[in-house]
């Protein structure tokens, strides 16, 4: 229930595939191994001075690079307001400082990780480097803080307050997150070097991934418009038969054979039947695609998902594991992205333009 | 649809005390809340004094009728949040689309360090089920769970304007119809980690603050949460919730200076306030009182006064930080302070800056120092900035 046309201006993301090569579009997707999938990183001096580059975490260059694509696709210097989606914050420098002050007794901590750790970090970072006076909001909801984000800067250009905004999400899974993750039981056992099962294993658990994607949103169709936000939703506390039929209302007036359903499903099989669940009651007639299967789970995926679902709808190509195949028939007009984890869901519907 | 949005309840746990009349007593006896630590286990227990919560996870644990070993979030925020609502029941908001907005910097931080203290020192320790409270959107999961809430849930984190970007995120909802009734605030801990960091910065002062004053040292560190019930003004008609005030503006600027510290000038403070006043279509002289953010650090107190001299020079409204009694809450200072602004409207008072002798170099404020009650508060202007730049007013103002 947007009131205002929005639009997708630019989109920039760096993932566990090498989404900031437009080069994917032809080369496809790597195979990925393990159940930790970090990003395939761009050349970073290439796109930030070099001194700069030193006082950046790792987290922080992802997402410095990632707006710079999406800003340069929509052909602005500086975003009127930036907005930043992050389930766990700048965990590196977090982990930095807990350690080093649980270590040293609070003894001779230098303030630089704990400065850096605070989730605001990136989206301040990006005010700074690109010289944004305007809103500049963080949300930190768990595995809704991008579409949380999404719907500031829905809200922005409604009221009118900005013409363009760049919004985005970032993780990063670190050895510490890693080991916590592993020894609360949440991630896939897989023997060393064996290639990451299919999504379809059968067993529990999930695959790290990380990434930073962003995108700039307007209130103009621009030569560079990938395609139309037409709906963004959140909603907590419901169950499966809810989630459903909510879904079921908003997927009604869409056409499956001209719809194509990113679903979030994360390969962990009790997660999963759940979401089997809710699309077999409320989308069954849909064909539906695994993004996950590309870029493993992790709090800000949904970003990754709508940078694939926006090169879906301006190329007219459909994702598979591999690559991007053409379309086999007819055109393709609307992209949902569809996630539901623990008590939440959410849903971004994406138009052709 | 009027659009105005009101203020129905509130709700507050801080070191003055566990609720709304609890705090308001303490003000006007002007007892301070920042003391020794007693609760939070660390090393600095004799170097800083705090604005503690005054009661143990265990008391807290009891107080709420929650399980112990919870994060010490989740209780203040669920305290809090249970106290804003304590006019409504669940019951009456069926039927009506619910949000409940929170803001947090530390999560559940105080777990992760206890699981880390014991790891770290032998690996086979430590109960690695405490780094599941870590993140910030966890206490606020809980706590929407338990108040039996269904609908649109958030956690925003902006360092020390947390709270007021919440409470801005709600009104925006209400105004756009996508909500109807919001609980909008944030909480925060006190946990090593933030009093650590914030001593590395070294702008922790080992007395009581003394914010707005030439002399000032830096700030007490503080904890707690506090939330506001928010809703369209026919929406409180039709629940029969009598309105306590209206948010009647609020801006959201970044000052872009520096990553820990605001421009001298103020630029970031100046455009918040500017705007939320523009919003609300008042002038300057309109204003009866700000609740400034008022840390007591060199750079805030400085820049804020700079910011509010180019808007308000030579005639100030009524001024103040409360932070000499509730400490730096971080997270819930924009919850804490936009509280006390509702309450200064609906009681009729001024809170005191008693810790105040001598204007900061350079500038003409001079906050009030003793309390004053019976007064005509019209538009409160509440200020939260913080690190990474962000600027966040709110203005409240007489239903």
């Amino acid at each position: 229930m947007i009131r205002t046309p929005i639009f997708i201006q630019g989109a920039g993301s760096i993932s566990p595939q090498k989404t900031w090569d437009k080069k994917i579009l032809e080369e496809g997707f790597v195979a990925q191994q393990g159940n930790r999938w970090p990003c395939i990183e761009p050349p970073y001096s290439d796109w930030i001075d070099a001194r700069a580059i030193r006082r950046m975490s790792r987290v922080l260059q992802r997402c410095n690079v990632a707006a710079q694509l999406a800003m340069n696709e929509a052909t602005i210097d500086c975003p009127e307001a930036i907005v930043v989606g992050t389930a766990m914050g700048c965990l590196e420098d977090t982990w930095s400082f807990l350690s080093k002050m649980v270590q040293n007794g609070g003894e001779r901590l230098s303030p630089t990780s704990f400065i850096h750790s605070t989730h605001n970090t990136m989206a301040s970072h990006l005010a700074l480097h690109f010289k944004c006076f305007g809103h500049n909001c963080t949300f930190v909801h768990r595995t809704i803080s991008f579409e949380n984000s999404l719907t500031d800067a829905i809200l922005l250009l409604e009221e009118g307050a900005v013409s363009q905004v760049l919004v985005g999400g970032a993780d990063e899974v670190t050895d510490i997150s890693f080991d916590l993750l592993n020894q609360l039981g949440q991630i896939k056992q897989l023997e060393s070097g064996e290639n990451s099962p299919g999504f379809t294993d059968g067993q529990p658990g999930w695959i790290a991934g990380e990434g930073a994607s962003f995108f700039v949103l307007g209130n103009r169709q621009t030569a560079s418009s990938y395609a139309r936000l037409v709906d963004v939703q959140t909603g907590a506390g419901y169950d499966p038969e809810e989630i459903a039929s909510r879904i079921e209302e908003q997927m009604a007036s869409l056409d499956p054979g001209k719809t194509l359903l990113l679903a979030g499903h994360n390969g962990n099989v009790g997660e999963d039947s759940i979401t089997d669940q809710i699309l077999s009651q409320s989308a069954p007639a849909f064909p539906v695609f695994r993004y996950k299967s590309l870029c493993g789970e992790y709090g800000t995926a949904s970003g990754f998902a709508l940078w694939l679902a926006s090169h879906v709808l301006k190329q007219q190509i459909r994702p598979s594991t591999s690559g991007f195949e053409p379309l086999p028939s007819g055109e393709l007009d609307h992209v949902v992205i569809f996630q539901q984890s623990g008590p939440h869901h959410a849903f971004i519907r994406l138009d052709r333009c | 649809m009027s659009g105005e949005v009101v203020i129905t309840g509130t709700g507050i746990i801080s070191a003055l005390g566990l609720n709304g009349p609890e705090t308001l007593d303490a003000f006007t006896q002007h007892k301070t809340g920042i003391q020794p630590v007693r609760h939070l286990h660390t090393r600095h227990r004799d170097d800083f004094p705090c604005g503690e919560v005054k009661a143990s996870n265990a008391e807290l644990a009891q107080l709420t009728n929650l399980p112990e070993h919870l994060s010490r979030s989740i209780y203040l925020s669920y305290h809090a949040s249970r106290e804003a609502l304590s006019s409504l029941s669940i019951g009456e908001l069926a039927g009506l689309r619910v949000g409940f907005i929170s803001a947090s910097t530390v999560g559940g931080m105080d777990r992760t360090e206890t699981y880390f203290q014991k790891a770290l020192v032998d690996p086979a320790t430590g109960d690695v089920r405490d780094t599941r409270h870590h993140d910030c959107g966890k206490p606020t999961d809980y706590v929407f769970h338990k108040l039996g809430l269904k609908g649109f849930v958030s956690t925003i984190s902006t360092a020390c304007s947390s709270s007021a970007n919440a409470i801005m995120l709600a009104a925006r909802l209400l105004r756009t119809d996508r909500l109807d009734v919001v609980i909008a605030g944030g909480v925060d801990a006190l946990t090593q980690f933030t009093l650590n960091g914030f001593n590395t910065l070294m702008i922790v002062d080992r007395q009581q603050c003394e914010p707005l004053d030439r002399h000032r040292r830096g700030l007490n560190l503080g904890e707690g949460a506090a939330y506001v019930v928010m809703m369209r003004k026919e929406t409180a008609i039709q629940l029969e919730q009598p309105a306590i005030c209206l948010l009647s503006g609020y801006a959201n600027t970044n000052d872009t200076f520096h990553q820990t510290a605001l421009s001298d000038q103020g630029n970031g403070p100046f455009a918040a306030m500017t705007s939320a006043l523009n919003m609300a279509g008042l002038q300057p002289g309109e204003i009866s009182y700000i609740n400034m953010h008022g840390t007591g650090t060199q750079n805030n107190d400085m820049a804020e006064g700079n910011a509010i001299r180019r808007i308000f020079h030579p005639v100030y409204p009524s001024l103040s930080s409360t932070k000499s009694f509730t400490g730096h809450t971080l997270a819930a200072s924009g919850g804490i302070e936009g509280v006390l602004s509702v309450l200064a409207i609906h009681h009729g008072v001024i809170y005191p800056n008693y810790t105040f002798h001598e204007p900061v170099e350079g500038l003409d404020i001079r906050p009030e120092t003793r309390i004053k009650t019976d007064q005509e508060v019209r538009h409160v202007l509440s200020n939260s900035f913080g690190f990474g730049g962000n600027c966040t007013s709110l203005l409240f103002s007489e239903a």
